[in-house]
């Protein structure tokens, strides 16, 4: 899906999925834990981020409610289902195997994941 | 809030979102996106041109566009809203052709009426309580018939919320001064006030007894007859 690349690569799914699988979040807060973690190594246009959002709703991953955060704000949270987590264990799954495989394939034997 | 530049950078998304329905949802939520980032920058010391840089770091508000509209498809909108609008009317035809004849029937319905004024040829007072366990019972008329139908009306009520559902039983065992036993026929299910209807009671029994005695339980009530008022 080219919004992927748009966004963050091949692991949207994952990186999005588990921030989620912590804590509600809205969409803000993400674009702000994501580049607080990665030390802005993710960079994007923020604005992409919603369709992605939106498409994880659809698909039943998330879903998403109204609520006042701590500033008194009423904002879009979205909560991760249970689908969601199922999907979740899925990705980080196929994330280890492929990044062990290139690993591999680049001589990085020692780096790879235990 | 946002300026008009803000303002529009919003629209423009939108525009490319056929589904107006989703429009007002999304923009919301783009809105505290940018005043979210507006603040931070503002925070930083960057008040001058925050909004400017808000919106860069948002992208290309086509390419946002296009996307969103992919995810609010007009056609599965459609059915969606239509959906939750049948489940609407067939919960409010539901609620008017099921529920309310319910309500009215345990409301309104005194089965006294449903005894033919004609027929009566006395009708008693009778307003006798009894208890079991948390149940009352309130025994309020004894009505007989010319065709020798003895019909006691009464009322029950449970004095706790958790009420062990008495309705099930019977109100006893049914006689007469003269020895003689009858079988009530049962009850109006689920109403709150009942009439029991005895077949061929005898006319020349000056009382009725209702005997109930069950699982330890015992009350009986003695009822005169005939003292009632004629019934023109």
């Amino acid at each position: 899906m080219k919004i992927d690349k748009g966004l963050l690569g091949g692991s949207t799914l994952l990186l999005l999925l588990s921030l989620l699988a912590e804590n509600d979040r809205y969409g803000y807060e993400i674009i702000k834990e994501l580049e607080l973690r990665s030390d802005s190594t993710f960079q994007f246009k923020e604005g992409t981020l919603y369709p992605v959002l939106h498409k994880l709703e659809n698909n039943g991953y998330v879903k998403s409610y109204m609520a006042k955060g701590d500033a008194g704000k009423e904002r879009k949270y979205y909560q991760i289902t249970s689908k969601g987590k199922k999907q979740l264990v899925e990705e980080k799954k196929q994330w280890q195997i492929y990044s062990m495989a290139v690993n591999k394939v680049i001589g990085g034997d020692a780096h790879a994941f235990a | 809030m946002l300026s008009p530049k803000g303002d529009k950078f919003i629209e423009d998304i939108l525009s490319y979102v056929k589904f107006s329905f989703d429009r007002f949802a999304i923009k919301t939520e783009l809105e505290s996106h940018l005043l979210d980032k507006i603040e931070d920058y503002t925070e930083a010391g960057q008040a001058e041109d925050a909004e400017e840089s808000a919106i860069t770091d948002m992208g290309d508000a086509q390419e946002i566009g296009l996307e969103l509209n992919k995810q609010h498809n007009p056609l599965v909108g459609w059915i969606w809203m239509l959906t939750r609008l049948a489940v609407v009317l067939l919960v409010i035809v539901d609620l008017f052709f099921v529920g309310l004849p319910i309500v009215t029937s345990l409301l309104d319905d005194n089965p006294i009426e449903d005894i033919s004024k004609a027929n009566i040829v006395y009708n008693i007072t009778v307003n006798k309580t009894v208890h079991l366990d948390d149940t009352v019972i309130n025994f309020r008329n004894v009505i007989y018939e010319g065709n020798g139908n003895l019909n006691i009306i009464y009322d029950y009520y449970e004095t706790q919320f958790w009420g062990t559902g008495w309705s099930l039983g019977g109100i006893g065992i049914i006689s007469d001064n003269l020895g003689n036993e009858y079988f009530a026929g049962s009850g109006g299910g689920i109403r709150p006030i009942v009439r029991r209807t005895v077949e061929n009671f005898s006319d020349e029994a000056d009382t009725l007894i209702i005997d109930y005695d069950q699982y330890n339980r015992k009350y009986r009530v003695e009822i005169p007859l005939k003292g009632g008022i004629k019934n023109e």
